[in-house]
């Protein structure tokens, strides 16, 4: 009907990360908006005047995407896959260093290389990548890729050198801070819990496939099927731990409005404790170098954890908000 | 006079669920029932009424449906839920209190 119509509408599909049918939907219902507009107030002199009243279509687009149910988006959820990234550099250690240095080395480097890929796309396609905060979750588990990298390369230069001050800087680095930061970054936009949860899950299934393929190729070890059921209930714990503290401290808060501080820091202080308990293993077991990483790892995910879950719970008696 | 958007935030959900009382209507429809019920007093940003519908409509406050609109287009429409009926009420009451409360308060300083 209109060129700046098509043309407001055609930017605003660019941008529109959901599935074919449900954009399709959006697309006809803001074309039939316009058309409407512009039969009663005039045709559009260009897309400029439609942004005038509707916004800028990335913007707009964005928006709807985000007030969209989570499985009707086809936008990837950055913060999820560069914890991915950062989990499999550190759970599949095991397997990794059965391998020759320079196939640990181009593995690393893959890895170190997806969140720049991500940053490049995602700049690209204009989702997120203006502000630093969206930046930084994809960022920082490259810098602590590469950090494990040179690690690696240090240790393969002094092997007899033990490491249990680079595990313990790396399980916080790798592990705790990205979750921080990438729990930040979600919760300035709505983030459906089955996202969260899928950020526990997933680096599970990543920690325990390498034990798993090992099992079923037949290289059964009976430590390799410990660790497997281990890293699967840790996992597990880990995510009903975040779970029951997303789902609770936002009633608690509201039920008890002078317990809120206690109750979240009692609550959002249980998977780093489950995390850092279900991590000892029998021949680490209460060593004084595993008793500070977990009394470091317990302190940090409660600080992460708190902040993440006051972050992602609405203020309290906060009114309604529109979407915007 | 628009008011600040920043005021608006709050209450554009219950204005939304308000003129959904009755009939089904579209985005644009909406935007005008509140436009004329309001005498030009307060009008939400066309660019925030489908984020907003979206919303309430994941929220299970409001569900969908398209019907013929003018010509050979369709137009989807919006009608409020069971429990959209329920939140609504709910929203009316703090609202008019609160209206009350700010005449009380800032009444006294005119």
């Amino acid at each position: 009907m209109s060129a700046a119509i098509n043309d407001y509408l055609a930017r605003l599909e660019r941008t529109l990360w959901l599935r074919r049918r449900y954009r399709a939907e959006v697309i006809e219902e803001v074309r039939s908006h316009l058309e409407r507009v512009a039969a009663r107030d005039g045709a559009f002199a260009d897309a400029d005047a439609i942004v005038r009243g509707f916004g800028a279509p990335r913007e707009l687009a964005a928006t709807i995407v985000n007030a969209r149910p989570w499985w009707q988006s086809t936008a990837p959820n950055w913060p999820m896959l560069t914890m991915l990234a950062s989990y499999a550099v550190l759970w599949s250690a095991p397997l990794v260093r059965s391998l020759p240095l320079i196939a640990e080395a181009c593995i690393l480097a893959a890895i170190v290389a997806l969140p720049a890929v991500s940053c490049y796309v995602m700049a690209r396609r204009g989702i997120a990548g203006r502000r630093l905060l969206d930046l930084i979750p994809v960022a920082l588990p490259a810098a602590v890729s590469l950090g494990y990298l040179i690690a690696k390369l240090a240790e393969a230069c002094f092997p007899h050198r033990s490491s249990p001050m680079l595990d313990l800087a790396l399980i916080t680095a790798g592990l705790v801070i990205p979750l921080a930061v990438a729990c930040a970054a979600m919760a300035r936009q709505p983030v459906h819990r089955v996202q969260i949860v899928a950020v526990g899950l997933a680096p599970a299934l990543l920690g325990a496939l390498p034990f798993g393929f090992s099992v079923m190729v037949g290289e059964i070890h009976p430590l390799y099927a410990q660790i497997f059921v281990l890293q699967m209930l840790k996992s597990l714990a880990v995510i009903a731990g975040i779970g029951v503290s997303l789902a609770l401290i936002p009633s608690w808060s509201r039920a008890h409005p002078r317990a809120r501080l206690w109750s979240r820091m009692a609550i959002s202080s249980l998977p780093a404790l489950i995390w850092g308990l279900s991590s000892m293993s029998p021949e680490r077991c209460l060593t004084p170098e595993h008793l500070t990483l977990l009394a470091v790892v317990t302190l940090i995910g409660t600080a992460s954890s708190w902040w993440t879950t006051a972050s992602l719970s609405p203020p309290r008696s906060a009114p309604p908000t529109a979407a915007t | 006079m628009a008011p600040n958007p920043e005021l608006m935030k709050g209450i554009s959900q219950v204005l939304v669920m308000q003129a959904l009382t009755g009939e089904a209507r579209s985005g644009l429809e909406i935007l005008d029932v509140i436009s004329t019920r309001s005498e030009s007093a307060v009008a939400i940003p066309q660019g925030t009424i489908y984020p907003l519908l979206y919303r309430l409509e994941k929220q299970g406050l409001l569900r969908a449906h398209w019907r013929p609109g003018d010509g050979s287009r369709r137009e989807r429409v919006y009608e409020l839920t069971d429990k959209g009926r329920r939140t609504l009420a709910r929203s009316r009451r703090e609202c008019l209190q609160l209206a009350d409360a700010m005449r009380l308060l800032l009444g006294e300083a005119t």
